[in-house]
């Protein structure tokens, strides 16, 4: 009779033992062995197999656990980078613990994902920048739109060129009121050569900057008044009666020095009274 | 400052921790997230979650086979 006919006796209790032990790792518990010690050689044999292939299982499985939490928190992580960018902070970056995942394929992403974060951080940082300057030439633009000049003691002269908007006049008012405080003066002339065209609203700006200046004690003249732009502003019907006119800057500045000299005098004589 | 439950019961490692991840940037800093989960990895995954997260665990709790963490963002 040959060994692969010859029949292999077990007992019950090995039996019951094998069959209980199987049944825990079926349930999940992969770090049982069975323990029975069988009087049978062929049957201690296929426990040992049994055992080696429990082992051998719950290594792999442990394996694959490990590996699939680690991708599970790369994945965590990246997601979190990109909650973090998203919400505006832009120096959230993956950790080395994902560039450097035995995962190829999640250390690539980690990789991709800190690349890509740096580059649109890159890219605002250079709008940020061409943002910045531009404000800075358009307030350098609005300086020399408004130039002030002291062009005597005591005297201010803003020559207004071209188109005079809202915004403009409001910063043409607080540059010249804050000069006037500045400087003390006593006259500003508003020289309006540079002007060709002006409608009813051009003109209200004017006054109003006049008007303010005056406010702080300062007399103020308005020269250079073209031709045309007189004509409209009658056409307009704005009134600038209130307003001292004069034909050009140099008559302006000639007629604040006679004011000037005026007062200088007044002033002498009624300390010498 | 808000808590949210998170319920992860019935799902199998990694899947909790990831229930946990797809809530966090509904979380404001200071606010808590409590997750609950009855798979057997469970405690061991949010302590390495939180670990890697920089996230604080405040407390975990059992209930037979049900783990409660209380995380602090």
């Amino acid at each position: 009779m040959s060994d692969k006919n010859k029949s292999v006796s077990v007992s019950r209790s090995d039996l019951d033992a094998l069959v209980a032990s199987l049944e825990k790792i079926a349930g999940g518990q992969y770090a049982e062995r069975i323990k029975t010690k069988p009087k049978d050689a062929e049957v201690a044999r296929l426990k040992d197999v049994m055992n080696r292939a429990i082992a051998s299982l719950e290594e792999h499985l442990g394996e694959d656990r490990e590996a699939t939490m680690e991708l599970a928190l790369g994945m965590a992580e990246s997601f979190n980078v990109l909650a973090a960018v998203r919400s505006g902070d832009l120096s959230s970056r993956v950790s080395d613990d994902v560039l450097e995942s035995p995962n190829e394929m999640l250390g690539l992403l980690g990789k991709s994902l800190n690349e890509t974060i740096a580059d649109i951080e890159k890219q605002i940082n250079t709008i940020r920048r061409q943002q910045e300057s531009q404000a800075a030439m358009e307030h350098l633009v609005r300086q020399l739109q408004t130039p002030i000049l002291e062009i005597w003691d005591d005297v201010l002269a803003l020559p207004v060129i071209g188109m005079v908007d809202s915004r403009r006049s409001q910063e043409m008012m607080e540059t010249l009121l804050s000069e006037i405080v500045s400087n003390r003066c006593k006259f500003v002339i508003l020289d309006i050569t540079g002007v060709e065209i002006v409608d009813t609203r051009t003109a209200d700006h004017f006054v109003k900057v006049m008007k303010s200046a005056e406010l702080l004690g300062t007399r103020c003249i308005m020269t250079g008044i073209r031709p045309a732009v007189a004509q409209t502003l009658v056409e307009l019907g704005v009134d600038l009666s209130s307003i001292r006119t004069l034909r050009n800057l140099q008559e302006g500045l000639r007629y604040c020095l006679r004011e000037s000299e005026s007062q200088r005098t007044k002033m002498r004589l009624s300390g010498e009274e | 400052m808000a808590v949210k439950v998170v319920d992860a019961t019935g799902l199998r490692c990694p899947q909790p921790i990831l229930k946990v991840t797809i809530a966090m940037p509904e979380m404001q800093a200071g606010d808590i997230l409590e997750a609950t989960a009855d798979c057997a990895s469970f405690e061991e995954d949010i302590r390495k979650w939180c670990e890697r997260m920089s996230k604080t665990l405040l407390a975990i709790t059992r209930d037979g086979d049900k783990v409660t963490a209380q995380i602090q963002f």
